[in-house]
């Protein structure tokens, strides 16, 4: 039998809890409903808010499964149970969501890979600081940092993108009417995520972020009016400083805006055989943000980056801010000296 | 932007004044918040009317003061329970009663169609001009708007659906006047039946909109409160002009704003106004690319360039490679360097050093 086509993904997006997301989802899905189309509901958080629950309640759900875990009662999304029943359109609350261990798979967005590729359509809502490469400005923005995320490629493969929007004024009245949080929970937030800047600012990334995703959606133009832009190409130098993801997020970020390819690349010295666990664990994190990575043998590193950087028409090197040492300071000053033809970029820290 | 705490508050008079007027207009005006969206049928009245339903329910004194003549299912069913104020026809056409209104004092004035000519002869021309007095009157607007009919957008509006728009138009200076703006979002496919890549090209539009609104009410917010921007949601880049060659720096700049939807800044460092005509040509175009330009005097291009970018929250630094650079073994003097200075102190601002350039050099993004 040949493989179904893949079913579309809608992300309902937002900048807090409480904006509207799941609201908003459930409002066009029953849209859907109305007009014919088999909906629905694969998992779905209520959080105790009646008019969400009312909604949720004229539709359809595949019941959740029950896990124990270490002795404690879990409920988690029936991928099985759904792609049984296989309907047209699947809900599916936050997609950056991790399962308990133990499940079939760590995150709610493999989950939902395999729904696609089943051939339903899925709508899912996300917050726009779970999205991996923004997770250093979230956190300077916030001081939270955000540990489920999901990576930009799964983000990218969305056919539609919905900015649910809401004044930050609306969102506090309703955290103080208490309709978000019960009380308790409602002043813990406000001394984190809800503070009216931190706000403010997520829901300004979050416009943006919506902006840019439509905007990769575009089709080229039938005529380019505009000469187009020379083809860039980064590299990002990984080593061992805890940095290195900072620097692969920012980098990945700046090419992503720029339609760039990346690449990632550590150089090791020629007596080692291996780079080093953690070293081997930067490269990982850059092959999850589909970052192509190579490990280059080489004693003098800004040579050996500046000589790969040629051979593949880099444009762009990216490189973390050396310690104030001797000798992290000669690799920026020897790089600046021998990549004269091409764009260094020292990331800076960001800091609180 | 983002927030970054102040170590010490300084009283500063003119940011009293400001707070006061803020204050006194706050009591006695009525608040505007408006949803905007980027095409008709994208469910901007729906969502109005919601919000004063809501409103209502929660024993605010809610009345509809204007609202479209087609209107779809879901609105109809809204609008069933909310208080609605007639529309006496002036020509022939509908019209808001402001007179009326005015009589009922409401709390809270539902406005649908922000946007609209009245017919020639009416006692205010536009209805957004209308909606100004209820607020001066301390009565609250919650109003729906159109993005196609702002008036500072019609330039980029009729350059993407390819014709020019005529009709009503709102200031875009009247946006800026809301206490909340709210973006209406939707896919085009159940938007619209126009073409796709043009209502695309408006919801981008809309959306940074909102976004460049939001961040102006973020620094009012930051500056009421004597807090010191940080590195936020927007990007903007600083070009570091000197006598150098720089053209094709600039143009990157350019294209890197755009593709960032960001800012574009351009800075001069001299310890006095230079007479300089390379500096003179650098600051033309970057002007001439849509940079804002700023000169600054200062013998120390370091901590000029630093204190600039903490200022407006820049996130790339952009300058030119060094046109003697050291040889790498002279360490001592990359170290007293500037270079390696902006570097080392450069704090949520990247530094992206640039090729250099012959005169009437080529570009590279």
């Amino acid at each position: 039998m040949p493989a179904p086509k893949p079913g579309r993904l809608t992300i309902f997006l937002g900048y807090a809890a409480g904006v509207g997301k799941t609201y908003r989802m459930l409002i066009e899905a029953q849209a859907l409903a109305r007009a014919r189309r088999d909906v629905v509901i694969g998992y779905f958080e209520p959080h105790g808010r009646t008019d969400t629950m009312a909604l949720a309640a004229t539709l359809e759900s595949v019941p959740r499964r029950p896990i124990e875990y270490r002795g404690r009662h879990f409920e988690e999304m029936d991928t099985d149970a759904i792609l049984r029943r296989h309907p047209d359109v699947c809900l599916v609350d936050e997609f950056a969501h991790t399962n308990v261990p133990s499940s079939p798979r760590a995150k709610r967005w493999e989950d939902v890979q395999l729904l696609l590729a089943a051939g339903m359509d899925v709508f899912t809502t996300m917050n726009v600081q779970h999205l991996e490469s923004l997770n250093d400005q979230v956190w300077q923005i916030s001081g939270v940092r955000v540990r489920e995320t999901v990576p930009d490629w799964v983000v990218r493969q969305a056919g539609e993108f919905v900015m649910v929007d809401l004044s930050t004024r609306a969102l506090l009245n309703r955290l103080q009417r208490g309709v978000i949080y019960e009380p308790g929970k409602a002043r813990a937030a406000l001394a984190h995520f809800f503070q009216e800047p931190t706000l403010v600012a997520l829901r300004e990334l979050a416009l943006r972020q919506t902006a840019h995703e439509i905007e990769a959606r575009q089709p080229p133009a039938p005529q380019a009016e505009l000469p187009a832009a020379p083809a860039e190409r980064v590299l990002v130098h990984v080593t061992a400083d805890p940095a290195a993801a900072m620097i692969l997020r920012r980098g990945w970020r700046v090419a992503n805006y720029l339609r760039a390819e990346c690449f990632a690349v550590h150089v090791q010295p020629p007596q080692r055989a291996a780079p080093s666990p953690v070293v081997e664990r930067h490269l990982a994190f850059a092959r999850n943000l589909r970052i192509e990575t190579r490990s280059l043998p080489g004693s003098d590193v800004a040579a050996t980056l500046v000589d790969f950087a040629r051979q593949h028409a880099i444009t762009q090197i990216f490189l973390a801010r050396p310690r104030p040492t001797p000798a992290g300071r000669a690799l920026v000053a020897r790089l600046v000296q021998l990549a004269r033809d091409m764009q260094v970029t020292i990331v800076a820290e960001r800091r609180r | 932007m983002a927030a970054r705490s102040a170590p010490e508050t300084r009283p500063d008079p003119d940011l009293l004044l400001l707070q006061a007027e803020e204050e006194e207009r706050a009591e006695s005006r009525g608040r505007l918040k408006i949803f905007l969206g980027y095409s008709s049928r994208v469910g901007k009245s729906y969502r109005m009317l919601d919000e004063g339903r809501r409103r209502a329910l929660r024993g605010q004194d809610v009345v509809v003061g204007a609202i479209q003549p087609l209107r779809s299912p879901e609105v109809e069913a809204v609008l069933a329970q909310l208080e609605v104020i007639p529309m006496p026809l002036e020509s022939g056409l509908p019209v808001m009663d402001l007179p009326a209104i005015l009589r009922r004092r409401p709390q809270l004035c539902l406005i649908d169609g922000l946007a609209h000519s009245n017919p020639p002869g009416s006692r205010c021309p536009e209805r957004w001009q209308e909606a100004e007095t209820l607020l001066a009157a301390g009565i609250s607007v919650v109003a729906s708007l159109n993005l196609q009919f702002i008036a500072e957008r019609r330039a980029a509006v009729a350059a993407i659906i390819g014709s020019a728009r005529t009709g009503p138009v709102v200031p875009e200076s009247f946006l800026h006047t809301a206490d909340e703006i709210e973006v209406v979002d939707a896919p085009p496919e159940i938007a619209d039946s126009g073409n796709l890549r043009q209502l695309t090209e408006l919801r981008e539009i809309a959306l940074l909109l909102v976004a460049d609104v939001v961040d102006q009410q973020l620094e009012r917010y930051l500056r009421r409160h004597g807090i010191e921007p940080a590195w936020g949601a927007q990007e903007r880049i600083l070009l570091c002009l000197s006598d150098a060659p720089a053209l094709a720096m600039i143009a990157s700049g350019r294209r890197n704003a755009d593709r960032f939807h960001g800012e574009l800044l351009a800075l001069h460092v001299a310890p006095r106004p230079s007479p300089d005509p390379a500096v003179a040509r650098n600051l033309e175009a970057a002007r001439a690319a849509g940079a804002e330009i700023l000169s600054l005097a200062g013998a120390d291009f370091v901590a000029a360039t630093l204190q600039l970018a903490r200022e407006r929250g820049v996130t790339q630094i952009f300058l030119g490679h060094p046109r003697h650079p050291p040889r790498w073994w002279q360490r001592q003097r990359w170290r007293q360097g500037p270079l390696d200075r902006l570097i080392q102190r450069a704090e949520g601002a990247d530094v992206r050093i640039f090729p250099v350039e012959e005169a009437g050099g080529h570009a590279r993004a």
